[in-house]
């Protein structure tokens, strides 16, 4: 087992080539280099290409080595430095992003009826963007 | 029941008047007082207590500006008002115009592609006011001998309008609709957006501590009443459009859907960017959030059993948001009370549905708190208001448009 004091968490947008799209490679991730993953965003587009946001937990030296095995397979990674931020000054605590976001990410606190943003929950599917009705919900890159 | 029978405690408004200027009224918010009859009884919270403050912060489409621009050299009778590219209605004397908080931007693209997402209108225009930036104007007209100029273009902010108000038609609804979506697809409402096959409901409204909800028969509030609009002093103008007192009540007297609604006036000189914000509302348009803090003063114990309404009180009708709604048809999925809206979860059609507000119960708080502490500043004393509004015997109920003539 991997020592507990070197485990990161670290997020990932992985594009993998169509003709990799229906090959197992997330589960291989697993087997072979003991991390644990947590698909918050997944999407194949027409051309079928695949778009993965996904955060992965585990020892920095196997995330390292498991990223490059993903590389050498023809998939391109990137480290995710996007993020979606709220800006507290927008926000008027409304609950309307309650309604819609699909991961708890945002929330009522009840009973003092705040609105609380949990980022360790954000999927990045990018809802509040449009959905908030004073637009608090920005996209950032780190 | 512990109602008023006509003995108990009674005091006046210019009693408490004279408490607020000498210091000493005591002052306490609606959900104070929930709490304070619930646990003295109704005749000693009368005693107790000479105001309640009562707050909501909502979205209220049917809200817009007065403006007057000044005169311009050459003058010009401005016809077509664009500020920041959103229209107001020029209709009126030479340099006066109404922005309303619905209006979209002249380039707005409407609800395409749907769902739109109405980024800038009318709303945000008054938002800016109020925060104190500047507004690009712009005014077309014919030109006449008195008034020969055709274009205008400048930039204008709150400090140089000569008079800038808020004149609401319609805010503070006394009860309003939940809304659900029982069909297949997403909706996207003034409610919100809505999940398909019942997914969630959502609501707008501060249940105990809404105005409308702590004198639900008008007794105290009227034409003339001194209010708080979007943090600055304010009045009750006159009843609301869609004002309708008739509709059914429950045994307190709360009405169970829509029933009263207020026409406001304020300064906009006097008001809070906080509590006045220009919102979208993906798929449907633009809009004003705005607070509005009422306060009741309690004359006898009466006002003090109509202030000590609990959430649990208060039910609101579950609206189909998919098929009723858009097609007026009668009807309602359920009836659901602000307690287990407010908690998150409501039960329909044996279904436990969770619920979500669009209306916010901080802010409404924030505003009721700030009435209560400029009573107790000594800095806003009550008013007898100069006629009554409307009541359930004599107004009328409210009419739809009518039918086509065949």
């Amino acid at each position: 087992m991997t020592d507990p004091r070197n485990q990161i968490r670290k997020r990932f947008v992985l594009v993998f080539p169509n003709e990799l799209v229906d090959k197992p490679i997330i589960c291989e991730l697993v087997r072979e280099f003991d991390v644990a993953f947590n698909i918050l965003n997944a999407t194949i587009s027409s051309e079928r290409e695949g778009r993965l946001v996904m955060e992965l937990s585990g020892a920095s030296s196997q995330i390292s080595a498991a990223m490059e095995h993903l590389e050498r397979m023809g998939v391109t990674v990137d480290s995710l430095n996007q993020e979606v931020r709220r800006n507290e000054d927008n926000c008027m605590h409304c609950g309307t992003c309650e309604g819609f976001c699909p991961s708890g990410a945002l929330h009522v606190q009840r009973p003092e009826m705040r609105v609380a943003y949990d980022e360790t929950k954000c999927i990045l599917c990018e809802r509040c963007l449009t959905g908030c009705p004073t637009h608090a919900m920005e996209f950032r890159f780190r | 029941m512990g109602r008023a029978d006509g003995k108990g405690m009674q005091r006046t408004i210019a009693e408490i008047n004279d408490k607020i200027t000498h210091g000493g009224a005591v002052v306490v918010t609606a959900e104070e007082m929930t709490r304070l009859v619930r646990d003295k009884g109704v005749p000693q919270a009368a005693r107790e207590v000479d105001v309640v403050t009562t707050g909501t912060f909502g979205m209220m489409c049917s809200s817009g500006a007065f403006l007057n621009f000044g005169h311009g050299r050459p003058r010009i009778k401005m016809q077509r008002v664009l500020l920041n590219n959103v229209p107001a209605y020029g209709g009126i004397a030479a340099a006066d115009a109404y922005l309303g908080a619905a209006e979209l931007r002249v380039d707005d693209s409407g609800n395409q592609p749907f769902p739109g997402e109405f980024r800038y209108g009318g709303g945000h225009v008054i938002e800016e006011l109020v925060a104190g930036r500047k507004v690009r104007f712009e005014a077309t007209s014919y030109g006449t001998d008195c008034y020969p100029s055709k274009h205008a273009a400048t930039w204008v902010s709150l400090k140089e309008l000569n008079q800038a108000y808020l004149f609401n038609p319609r805010n503070c609804y006394q009860n309003y609709n939940v809304a659900a979506n029982t069909s297949r697809q997403t909706k996207y409402t003034y409610l919100g957006i809505l999940k398909p096959r019942l997914g969630n409901v959502s609501y707008s409204g501060a249940g105990e501590l809404s105005p409308l909800m702590n004198d639900p028969m008008l007794r105290t509030i009227g034409i003339g009443t001194r209010i708080l609009v979007g943090g600055g002093v304010g009045y009750v103008a006159w009843e609301g459009t869609q004002h309708d007192p008739t509709v059914a009540r429950g045994e307190r007297g709360i009405p169970l859907g829509g029933a009263a609604t207020l026409a406001l006036i304020g300064d906009m000189r006097g008001m809070r960017r906080e509590y006045v914000r220009g919102v979208s509302m993906l798929g449907y348009g633009v809009s004003l959030a705005l607070g509005v803090a009422v306060p009741i003063p309690i004359l006898d114990e009466d006002l003090a059993f109509r202030t000590g309404v609990s959430d649990a009180d208060i039910t609101a009708p579950v609206i189909d948001y998919a098929e009723a709604y858009p097609a007026r048809k009668p009807g309602a999925l359920g009836h659901v009370s602000f307690a287990d809206l407010k908690r998150g979860e409501v039960m329909v059609d044996g279904r436990a549905i969770p619920a979500s507000p669009i209306s916010s119960l901080v802010m409404a708080r924030a505003i009721a708190e700030l009435l209560k502490e400029r009573i107790r500043a000594g800095a806003f004393l009550l008013t007898q208001p100069v006629a009554p509004l409307p009541g359930p015997e004599d107004a009328r109920p409210m009419q739809p448009l009518p039918e086509p003539e065949p």
